[in-house]
């Protein structure tokens, strides 16, 4: 089941072209890395398909509602999109679970249950002991985690990820990778924005940016990645 | 609500993370409530209201009745402090008698007199208050306290307060009291309830107030069957009696005539709530900024899991309302706290003390007006937050996101439309003026950013250090544009009333044509015989500095009652309401003329000496004749004239009108004259003491000091700059102690490449200059304006014809008090660039780069 789509989509800033006609989709249980160089729009790509942005042409679409027919597109992302960002992914004067609940209470549900709901989504990233510390007190990849939760929390199973490993070691790296990938066999769509081709392996498919055009798409073979 | 329970708990914690911009933040909003609440507490628990004043006025009797000079129908306050009668004169009848005030009231009545007598002092007598009542008498219980000896018990004993200890009397000895001497022992220390540092003597009838006669504090305790209500007290009225009435004063009956209230108070606290709310906005503004800057990644965060527009509003609001509650609490807390303790203490000083007392409903509207502040501090970032474009943000462009300088429209319409109802307001009571200037203010706090932005295109012709300095201060408008708003208001303040104080008195100044010069001294003993009269000029001439005292002549008729002359304006049409004019024409020959005119004029004193009037005012003469305007006095006789022949000469001052009238030309009328009045160019230190000392030799004489209608301003030009230092230093230093943090990066970039610690203290003094400056010029512009607007409105006793409005509201007089300006201007701006350049980080601080 397609979650997002994209399609013949344009950006353009100024005199700039940041995207030209891209068309993408990513379906339910799907791991898509996008790769490309700086300045290849892998960023528009992602703020676009979340509706942080909106196209100059085309159309995006979530789980079936093309944006440009949604006024509100902070209570879309509340309720359908979830970002996880490189670093400063979490607001450092909440804690774990707080940083977790921030969408659900944005969306006026009670502190109780969200913070039922957060504690749920934190154990099953694994940090759910972590829940009452504030971001300073974690790990590089303990954040990353919990900001991956937050992405999940609610009944929201598009996540688009921009660069998570960036500021992390290989180690840790590698365990965020297998987390998507494991949010993936559970059904969440992701959209992964990297550099690292080491990581693009864990993707069932890789689409290469240039000049803000797709260059390239390759489904991965799972085993032959890892 | 979770959230809004969501932004509160951001906020929250944010404020405990950020400690040096809560702080901030705190002492901005906070002080001002500390300050409002502490005097608004510490007045009230030194205000001694008439409620609170019942025990040391009435001890537990019913009421207190007193006597007037009249016996007809008064009209008093429920208070029974102010009244009024139907005119006419006192009434002549034998005093009142305790038998014949028992007929009137049903109860037991003792006698309280009040008043003052004479002590001697170091140099000369002493005026200390004095009452007369029996303080052992229950009727009396709690209107002093004992605190050392006993009550007296019998005539030629008196109490004291310990005011009186420090003057030298002591318990068991005697003391003298009025001018005859009078031994009184001092048998016991009492304390005034609400008067702490109140000189008294208090004694049985007859012991003090010798002398009394009704009218004079001759009164009454009355202890009743029931309560003394507003009927009783109408009937005491009915008999020239003022009551003083326990049942009323505890229960303020409605439609009873109390004191008249202010009916435009509540628009001048409207005014003044607005300037308070507005100038605390302005202070905290800057770091509400900042904080927004620090904080637009986290809130592109929060917009990326879906916070839309309203929730990062509400975000940045909870900053202002977290931030402005806790530092109005803090600053109520400590306000009412530090002010009930320190309230005694200045009881003490200021002679006053009620019973403890909080105002709360003010001290509520005060609290919930800093949290009101720091929502509209948070204001303008907020709305900024909610523009941002997270996209941008996440992206690491957030250098792309300017603060909108905006269009000037809306500061301009609010400047404009100020200034028209200035100009269309300026025959009003002031009020109107106000009102409009704070118009012109907020149009140039909403300019300043836009102001900001001009003013930066400057920068290009400074050197290095004050170009970075104004350039930053430009890239970071809000920052800037509300400390300089901040600044600015205030100036307005102080520049406006400055000058508008400063017109009004020399308004009065210019308006006002004595009829003796400024600095004379009129003695005058009408009432004296031949002997008192003669014992006075003796007693004056050892009193007066050795200025030479000159007499002359007191109009009298045949009874040797007192006839008022004057001299007949010849002004027309152009009579000039709005001159005042001082004393009365003085009668006497050459000498006097010689004191009055100032200097010696044969031309003139020949004239006085063939009975012509010599006058110092145009107005005054037509065709060579002068008309002498006197009135008998005779109840219903009407003013008489006649003309006499008069010559004009010049005075020294040439502001003096009237002028001289010789003797012979009164006595040609049938006005008999007697020498009662003395002239000296003298200015009394104390009128009040030289009056009784005088009095004391002779008889009753009346002193009148020409000193002009001028203020001395001086005093009230410090406060004004003393207020104004605090809010433009404040502001100022808040606004560049953010600069500074923020620009550290910059600074050790400067640092670096080899600039001298010397920029740094430059950048910093640079901004701060910058800022109080830009605030300082803007103000003293719309100041000047303001305080010219003012000059009208608070021009004394002005009424003027209507034809012209409202293109010509008259003449006024300005006055510019250059001084205040030049240091408002000038001195506060360069002062705070020195105090901030000098405590400027120097020190190169190597920054380990995570990007």
């Amino acid at each position: 089941m397609t979650v997002m789509r994209l399609d013949e989509v344009t950006r353009v800033h100024g005199q700039v072209h940041a995207l030209k006609g891209v068309s993408l989709e990513v379906s339910s249980g799907e791991l898509v890395a996008v790769m490309g160089p700086s300045g290849s729009g892998k960023s528009t790509l992602l703020n676009l398909a979340g509706g942080l942005d909106r196209p100059t042409s085309g159309s995006v679409t979530i789980e079936g509602t093309d944006l440009a027919t949604v006024t509100d597109l902070a209570a879309l992302r509340r309720g359908s999109v979830g970002y996880v960002f490189q670093d400063l992914n979490l607001i450092p004067s909440l804690t774990a679970a707080e940083n977790v609940m921030l969408p659900r209470e944005l969306d006026g549900v009670r502190s109780r249950q969200a913070r039922g709901e957060a504690l749920a989504v934190l154990a099953s990233v694994g940090v759910d002991h972590m829940a009452d510390r504030f971001p300073e007190e974690l790990s590089g990849g303990q954040r990353q985690r919990v900001a991956i939760a937050r992405a999940l929390v609610g009944e929201r199973r598009l996540v688009l990820a921009d660069e998570p490993t960036g500021a992390l070691d290989t180690a840790s790296g590698d365990e965020i990778l297998r987390l998507l990938r494991e949010r993936c066999d559970a059904g969440a769509a992701v959209l992964l924005v990297t550099h690292e081709p080491r990581y693009a392996g864990w993707a069932d498919r890789v689409v290469f940016l240039r000049d803000g055009e797709i260059a390239d798409s390759t489904a991965v073979s799972l085993e032959s990645a890892r | 609500m979770s959230a809004f329970a969501a932004a509160l708990r951001i906020s929250r914690r944010d404020a405990l993370r950020f400690k040096g911009r809560t702080a901030l933040i705190m002492v901005m909003i906070g002080l001002p409530v500390l300050l409002i609440t502490g005097v608004l507490t510490g007045a009230a628990t030194i205000d001694v209201n008439d409620r609170e004043g019942l025990t040391a006025e009435l001890g537990t009797a019913d009421a207190r009745i007193a006597t007037t000079r009249y016996r007809l129908t008064i009209e008093q306050d429920a208070s029974g402090r102010g009244w009024t009668s139907a005119a006419g004169e006192p009434f002549t009848a034998p005093p009142w008698t305790r038998a014949g005030l028992a007929a009137l009231v049903d109860g037991r009545i003792i006698p309280c007199d009040e008043g003052s007598v004479e002590v001697p002092g170091k140099d000369g007598y002493d005026l200390v208050w004095a009452v007369e009542v029996d303080l052992r008498d229950p009727m009396t219980r709690g209107m002093r306290s004992l605190k050392e000896g006993r009550f007296p018990a019998a005539p030629g004993e008196v109490v004291v307060t310990p005011a009186m200890l420090e003057r030298g009397a002591k318990v068991g000895d005697a003391i003298s009291v009025t001018r005859r001497n009078t031994p009184v022992r001092v048998v016991g220390v009492i304390e005034h309830p609400n008067r702490p540092t109140v000189t008294e003597i208090i004694g049985l009838q007859g012991v003090l107030l010798p002398d009394k006669t009704d009218g004079s504090g001759t009164g009454w305790l009355a202890d009743t069957a029931a309560p003394f209500d507003w009927a009783h007290v109408r009937g005491l009225n009915g008999h020239g009696l003022l009551v003083q009435s326990r049942a009323i004063i505890e229960n303020l009956p409605d439609g009873v005539l109390y004191s008249s209230a202010d009916v435009l108070l509540p628009i001048k606290i409207a005014l003044t709530v607005v300037f308070i709310v507005i100038e605390t906005a302005l202070l905290a503004g800057p770091a509400f900024a900042v904080g927004l800057r620090r904080r637009r990644r986290e809130l592109a965060v929060i917009a990326a899991q879906g916070g839309s527009g309203t929730h990062l509003r509400a975000i940045v609001l909870a900053d202002g309302l977290v931030l402005g509650g806790v530092a109005a609490l803090a600053g109520t807390v400590l306000g009412v706290g530090s002010s009930l303790a320190v309230a005694p203490l200045v009881g003490q000083w200021l002679g006053s003390l009620g019973p403890i007392e909080v105002p709360w409903a003010s001290v509520a509207g005060v609290a919930v007006l800093g949290v009101v502040s720091g929502l509209i501090a948070a204001l303008v970032p907020a709305v900024q937050a909610a523009r941002q474009r997270p996209a941008q943000v996440l992206a690491g462009r957030e250098g792309e996101f300017r603060d909108r300088a905006g269009r000037p429209v809306l500061g301009l319409v609010l400047v404009v439309a100020g200034l028209v109802v200035t100009a269309l307001s300026l025959r009003s009571d002031g009020l109107p003026v106000v009102a409009a200037l704070g118009l012109v203010v907020l149009g140039l706090v909403a300019l300043m950013p836009w102001l900001v932005r001009r003013t930066a295109r400057l920068a290009a012709r400074l050197p290095l250090p004050l170009r970075l300095a104004v350039r930053d201060a430009s890239r970071h408008r809000s920052r800037t544009a509300s400390a300089a708003a901040a600044v600015m208001a205030a100036t307005v303040a102080a520049v406006g009333f400055s000058i508008g104080l400063a017109s009004s008195s020399a308004g009065r100044e210019a308006a006002y044509h004595p009829y003796a010069p400024i600095g004379s001294l009129k003695i005058e003993g009408a009432d004296l015989d031949d002997s008192g009269w003669a014992k006075l000029r003796v007693a004056t001439a050892g009193r007066l500095g050795g200025a030479q005292t000159v007499p002359a002549a007191y109009p009298v008729d045949t009874k040797g009652r007192r006839v008022w002359i004057d001299l007949g304006r010849n002004c027309g049409e152009r009579c000039d309401d709005q001159m005042a004019y001082g004393g009365e024409v003085p009668v006497g020959d050459a000498q006097l003329l010689a004191l009055i005119q100032g200097r010696q004029d044969p031309q003139a004193a020949a004239a006085l000496a063939a009975g012509k009037i010599v006058v110092f005012d145009p107005q005054l003469i037509k065709n060579g004749l002068a008309t002498l305007q006197f009135d008998m006095g005779d109840e219903g006789s009407e003013t008489r004239t006649k003309q006499v022949p008069a010559v004009l000469v010049s005075a020294a001052d040439p502001r003096l009108s009237g002028g001289v009238v010789p003797p012979a030309a009164l006595t040609s009328v049938g006005v008999q004259v007697k020498e009662r009045r003395l002239y000296a160019m003298y200015r009394p230190a104390d009128q009040e003491r030289l009056t009784r000392d005088l009095s004391a030799i002779s008889g009753r004489v009346d002193l009148y000091a020409e000193r002009g209608r001028g203020n001395d301003l001086t005093v009230v030009l410090w406060i004004l700059l003393g207020v104004a230092m605090v809010l433009v230093l404040g502001g100022t230093f808040a606004a560049t102690g953010l600069a500074a943090a923020d620009m550290r990066r910059d600074l050790d970039t400067m640092s670096a490449v080899g600039a001298p610690s010397r920029s740094r203290r430059l950048v910093i003094a640079g901004q701060a200059g910058y800022i109080a400056g830009l605030g300082a010029v803007v103000g003293v512009v719309a100041g000047a304006v303001a305080g010219i607007a003012l000059s009208w409105p608070m021009a004394v006793g002005r009424q003027r014809g209507g034809e012209a409005f409202p293109f010509d509201p008259g003449p006024t007089t300005v006055a510019v008090p250059w001084l205040f300006l030049v240091a408002l201007v000038l001195g506060l701006p360069l002062l705070a660039a020195l105090v901030a350049g000098l405590s400027a980080r120097t020190r190169l601080v190597l920054a380990r780069r995570l990007t």
